[in-house]
């Protein structure tokens, strides 16, 4: 973690020396590279999700909950169906005429 | 007062940015990891309290059926925390959404049902008939059980929703008969005022109680695949 922060100020301060960044880029850079909220980087975010969370449960993302994988592709293609089928719904229904007011 | 009344089911949203998934992920914040052998008050509780559910739930279930042990915990967690924070005044219930709890219902009941196709694929067949069925009648109930078996995601999903709304409604209409009675006819106010009291103890309950049902019947269906 350490090197990837050295890395990180080293690669905006060079390319700010080289010049070839204008100044609104490089102080934009700065920020986001260097002002971080509470001192974490999105990289030591996620390199904390990964120790933290997908080590530790990789076992049962893989093996233990495949078939729950499964159903979330079920259920995705079901929401795919009825927004496809409210789309046609309401195309069909902007190409149909209005109907008359003195129809009853 | 129509419009009113269906306000708390919109979804939330901050200067027209949908907030739905803080809110869902509200009650994650809410349960402290243990990270200590000897832990304080509050994780001490909440791990007698899982495991409590857990000795509940997970007796019945072999090996296979106890690697869901962390689905099911988490679900009934989810689920009941959900439920009793949206029983806070002006709170958003995300468990009164259909579309929250089809999408909890359906990967979970699609996952129990493939678990059994996969692993015990003549058992789960079974079940499609049950024992001690006539002869003649085994077509028409072997369509039956069919049906029953691909309306199981639905009622899960129908019953939350079902049972949070309308206990929201309820607590909805009773408080503004109660505010509206109180200058209109005041002697009639602690009537409804109790009945007020009593829908809250109610929605208390009702709100644990489908936490346990949902995740119960998970647990059963994924029993019946193990």
């Amino acid at each position: 973690m350490l090197y990837i922060n050295i890395w990180r100020k080293g690669f905006a301060k060079v390319m700010s020396d080289k010049g070839l960044l204008s100044k609104i880029y490089k102080e934009s850079l700065a920020a986001v590279l260097w002002y971080s909220p509470s001192g974490w980087s999105c990289s030591e975010m996620l390199q904390s999700i990964i120790k933290n969370v997908w080590i530790p449960m990789k076992p049962y993302y893989i093996q233990v909950y495949w078939e729950i994988w499964v159903g979330i592709r079920l259920m995705g293609f079901i929401i795919c169906k009825i927004r496809s089928a409210d789309k046609k719904n309401k195309a069909l229904k902007g190409l149909s005429p209005a109907p008359a007011h003195g129809h009853h | 007062m129509n419009e009113n009344l269906f306000n708390s089911f919109t979804t939330p949203t901050l200067m027209g940015l949908p907030i739905v998934a803080l809110i869902i992920f509200l009650p994650n914040m809410m349960y402290p990891s243990p990270s200590r052998l000897i832990n304080n008050r509050l994780t001490s509780l909440q791990m007698w309290l899982v495991q409590l559910i857990l000795k509940q739930l997970m007796t019945v279930h072999n090996i296979k059926g106890r690697s869901w042990s962390l689905m099911l915990i988490s679900l009934i967690l989810f689920i009941g925390s959900t439920n009793l924070l949206g029983l806070l005044p002006h709170s958003f219930t995300p468990t009164s959404q259909l579309s929250l709890n089809l999408g909890m219902a359906i990967p979970l009941w699609a996952g129990t049902v493939i678990l059994g196709l996969r692993n015990k694929m003549k058992k789960s067949l079974a079940h499609l008939l049950p024992q001690g069925t006539p002869t003649p009648l085994i077509p028409m109930l072997v369509i039956i059980e069919t049906i029953s078996l691909f309306i199981q995601p639905l009622a899960l999903a129908v019953r939350l929703t079902a049972n949070i709304t309308a206990g929201h409604l309820l607590m909805h209409l009773t408080g503004n008969a109660t505010s509206t009675l109180i200058t209109l006819s005041p002697p009639t106010t602690p009537t409804i005022f109790t009945l007020l009291v009593l829908l809250t103890m109610l929605e208390l309950t009702v709100a644990l109680i489908q936490a346990y049902v949902f995740t119960l019947l998970v647990s059963l269906y994924l029993h019946d695949n193990t």
